[in-house]
C-alpha cells in the first residue's frame, strides 16, 4: 500500500466516523415517491408516499437496543398571511366585524404519526417544531377590535378548524405504518385547491419524547401548461390580460351570433 | 392584493369531471358549470336579458369567490350582451345617445372597481354584493310583477286608458341639451350620463351589464322608444361590460377565463334554445315570469344575509 492510498484510507476512515457520530446522519433515511406536483386543467388533487428507513440503532450505550422509536411526518406548504373574521349579527343581518390577521401560516398542512403525538413526545418538543394542528402558532399581524389573547386564541382555532374543513389541513395520527421493523411510509393527499409554492417534508425520529434526527425534503407544487401560462399571464401582465378576455367574449359572441344567423 | 377563499363548497362529485379553474384556484365540476350556463343562456334567451343578475349569484352559491365571480361574470357579459348587440345590428342602435351612456359608464365603473378592491381587503365585499343584489332585485322584481299583473289584468278587461307615450318631467327643464335623432329625443344629456354611471356602478361592483335597471330607465326617465333601447342598451353594456372586465383584471386580478368560456359556450347554446320557447308564449307573462325570477334570486341573496352562517368565522388568504 502506498503513501497516497494509504491517505484515502484515513480519510474514508475519517468519513465513516463523523457519520456514525452523535448526531447519527444515516439514522434514518427518508424520500418521497414525487418531487414534483403538477397542476393542470384535469387537476383533482394528488397522493405523494413519504417514506424512509430507521437505520442501524445508535452507538449510545444508554439506549437499549430495544428501545422504541416512534416516526412523525410534517408537510408544510409555504406559508401566507391569512385573516380570520368574526361574523356578527347587526340590525338582523350578519357581517364581518372584527379581524385577526395572521402572518406565516402554512397554506397547506398535514401531519401523520405513529401514535398520538402526546405519547410520543414531549409538548415543549411538539411546540417546538410546531408539530401537530393543535401545536401550529401563528404570529399575529393585525388585530382589528379583538386584540385579547384569549380572543385570539378563538381566531387562530377557526383559521385551523376552517383549513381543516377545506383539507388543507389535516391531522392523520397513526397512519405512519411500519413495514417490518425499519422501514415506514405514510400517503399525504393534497387536496384539488392546494397551494402553490415549495412545500417542506419533514420527518422526525423520536425517541423517549425528544428528537433524535429529522431530515426535510423539499417538494414542489407549481400550475403546468396552460393554467401557468394564464395565471401568469393574469397576475404579470394583467392589462394584456384583461383585454385578451374581453376579445375572447367579444369573438365568442361574434361566433354566436354568426352560428344563429344561419338558421 | 388578492383574497382566496378557501373553502369549496361543492361535494365530491364525479372526479375525472372536475376542471381546474387557474384564477379560482380550485376544480369544479365542469358538468355543473355547463348546465348553469346552459340554464341562464336558456332564461337570458327567454326573456330577453344579459343574465348576469343570475350568474354571479349562481357562482357564489356554487363556491366560487365572490370576487371571482362578479370578474367572471362582467366577462361573461361582454359575450351575451355583443351577440344580443349584433342581432339587433340592422334594427336601431343609437349611437350618439350610447355614446354619452358609455361616458357615464366610465365615470362609474373606476370609482366602483375602487370600491370594490376597498372592501374586498375589508372583508366587506360579500355583504356589499348581497346587499347590492337584495336592493336592486327586490326593488325592481316587485315593479315588474305589479307592471305585468296590471297589464294581464288589463288585457282581460279592455277599454282602461292607454298610457300617455311621453310625458313631461322635471329633468327635462335641466341644461345641456342632446339631439338624439334616432330616438326621436331632444333631452338634457345630464340624465342620460347618470342612467349611464349608475349602469357602470352595477357592472363593476355586481358583475352585471345592468340592462335590468338600463331598459327600464330609458324607456321611462327618458322616453325613448322600445325598438331603439334594446340595441342601444346592449352597445353600453358591451363597451362598460369589456371595460369593467379590463379593470377588474388589472385592480382584482379575478377574472377567470377558463370559467368565462365554459359560461360563455354553454350560454350561447342555452340562449338560442331559450328564444325559440319564448316565442311560444306571451310577452305579459314572459315579463311575469322573469319578475318572479328576480325576486327568486334577490330573496336567496337575502336568505344568505339572515340565516345564521354554519360558521361564524371567515378566512381569506392574503396573496403574498
Amino acid at each position: 500500500m502506498n503513501m497516497r492510498n494509504c491517505f484515502l484510507f484515513l480519510t474514508a476512515l475519517l468519513f465513516q466516523a463523523t457519520a456514525c457520530g452523535p448526531a447519527n446522519a444515516k439514522e434514518l433515511v427518508t424520500s418521497l415517491s414525487e418531487h414534483l406536483v403538477s397542476i393542470t386543467s384535469s387537476f383533482t388533487g394528488s397522493e405523494i408516499l413519504v417514506f424512509g428507513a430507521v437505520g442501524e440503532t445508535s452507538d449510545d450505550p444508554t439506549l437499549s437496543p430495544f428501545e422504541t422509536y416512534d416516526i412523525a411526518i410534517v408537510v408544510r406548504g409555504p406559508p401566507v398571511s391569512v385573516v380570520t373574521r368574526n361574523k356578527q349579527r347587526t340590525a338582523g343581518i350578519w357581517v364581518n366585524r372584527r379581524s385577526v390577521q395572521f402572518g406565516g401560516v402554512p397554506g397547506f398542512y398535514a401531519v401523520a404519526s405513529t401514535g398520538p403525538l402526546r405519547e410520543i413526545a414531549r409538548e415543549t418538543v411538539l411546540l417546538r417544531h410546531q408539530i401537530g394542528t393543535e401545536f401550529l402558532r401563528f404570529p399575529l399581524e393585525r388585530a382589528a377590535g379583538a386584540d385579547d389573547p384569549i380572543v385570539e386564541d378563538d381566531y387562530r382555532r377557526a383559521l385551523i378548524q376552517l383549513f381543516a374543513n377545506s383539507e388543507n389541513y389535516r391531522d392523520e395520527i397513526g397512519k405512519v405504518t411500519f413495514l417490518g421493523e425499519r422501514l415506514f411510509r405514510w400517503t399525504v393527499k393534497l387536496p384539488a385547491n392546494v397551494p402553490v409554492g415549495v412545500y417542506k417534508v419533514e420527518v422526525y425520529l423520536l425517541r423517549g419524547g425528544q428528537i433524535t434526527s429529522a431530515q426535510t425534503s423539499p417538494l414542489f407544487v407549481h400550475k403546468i401548461g396552460i393554467e401557468r401560462g394564464i395565471f401568469r399571464l393574469a397576475t404579470e401582465q394583467p392589462f394584456l390580460y384583461g383585454l385578451l378576455a374581453v376579445l375572447i367574449a367579444l369573438g365568442a359572441g361574434w361566433a354566436a351570433n354568426a352560428a344563429l344567423s344561419q338558421d | 392584493m388578492q383574497t382566496r377563499k378557501s373553502g369549496c363548497k361543492q361535494g365530491r362529485l364525479d372526479q375525472s369531471m372536475q376542471i381546474y379553474l387557474p384564477i379560482a384556484e380550485l376544480s369544479v365540476n365542469i358538468l355543473l358549470l355547463l348546465a348553469m350556463g346552459g340554464a341562464v343562456g336558456f332564461l337570458s334567451g327567454l326573456f330577453g336579458v344579459g343574465g348576469g343578475f343570475l350568474i354571479t349569484p349562481l357562482l357564489i352559491f356554487t363556491g366560487i369567490p365572490p370576487a371571482v365571480a362578479v370578474a367572471t361574470g362582467a366577462n361573461q357579459v361582454v359575450a351575451s350582451s355583443f351577440s344580443g348587440m349584433l342581432a339587433n345590428w340592422k334594427r336601431s342602435v343609437d349611437f350618439k345617445l350610447g355614446a354619452v351612456l358609455i361616458a357615464g359608464g366610465l365615470l362609474g365603473s373606476v370609482p366602483g372597481v375602487e370600491l370594490f378592491r376597498l372592501l374586498n381587503i375589508r372583508g366587506q365585499i360579500d355583504l356589499v354584493i348581497s346587499l347590492a343584489y337584495v336592493a336592486f332585485l327586490g326593488s325592481i322584481g316587485s315593479l315588474m310583477l305589479a307592471e305585468s299583473v296590471r297589464s294581464i289584468r288589463r288585457a282581460s278587461t279592455p277599454g282602461m286608458g292607454r298610457r300617455k307615450l311621453h310625458r313631461h318631467l322635471w329633468m327635462h327643464g335641466l341644461p345641456l341639451k342632446m339631439r338624439f335623432r334616432p330616438s326621436r329625443l331632444y333631452i338634457s344629456a345630464i340624465p342620460v350620463l347618470v342612467i349611464g354611471v349608475v349602469g357602470g356602478l352595477l357592472a363593476s361592483i355586481m358583475g352585471v351589464g345592468g340592462g335590468f335597471i338600463l331598459v327600464p330607465a330609458m324607456i321611462y326617465l327618458l322616453g325613448m322608444p322600445t325598438n331603439v333601447v334594446i340595441g342601444t342598451s346592449l352597445f353600453q353594456i358591451t363597451c362598460v361590460a369589456s371595460v369593467a372586465t379590463i379593470l377588474h383584471a388589472i385592480n382584482t386580478q379575478a377574472v377567470d377565463v377558463v370559467l368565462a368560456l365554459i359560461l360563455i359556450v354553454s350560454g350561447v347554446i342555452g340562449s338560442q334554445w331559450g328564444a325559440r320557447v319564448g316565442l311560444k308564449l306571451k310577452a305579459e307573462q314572459l315579463r311575469g315570469l322573469l319578475a318572479l325570477l328576480v325576486l327568486l334570486v334577490g330573496a336567496r341573496m337575502g336568505y344568505g344575509l339572515v340565516a345564521t352562517p354554519d360558521d361564524l368565522f371567515v378566512i381569506s388568504v392574503l396573496r403574498p
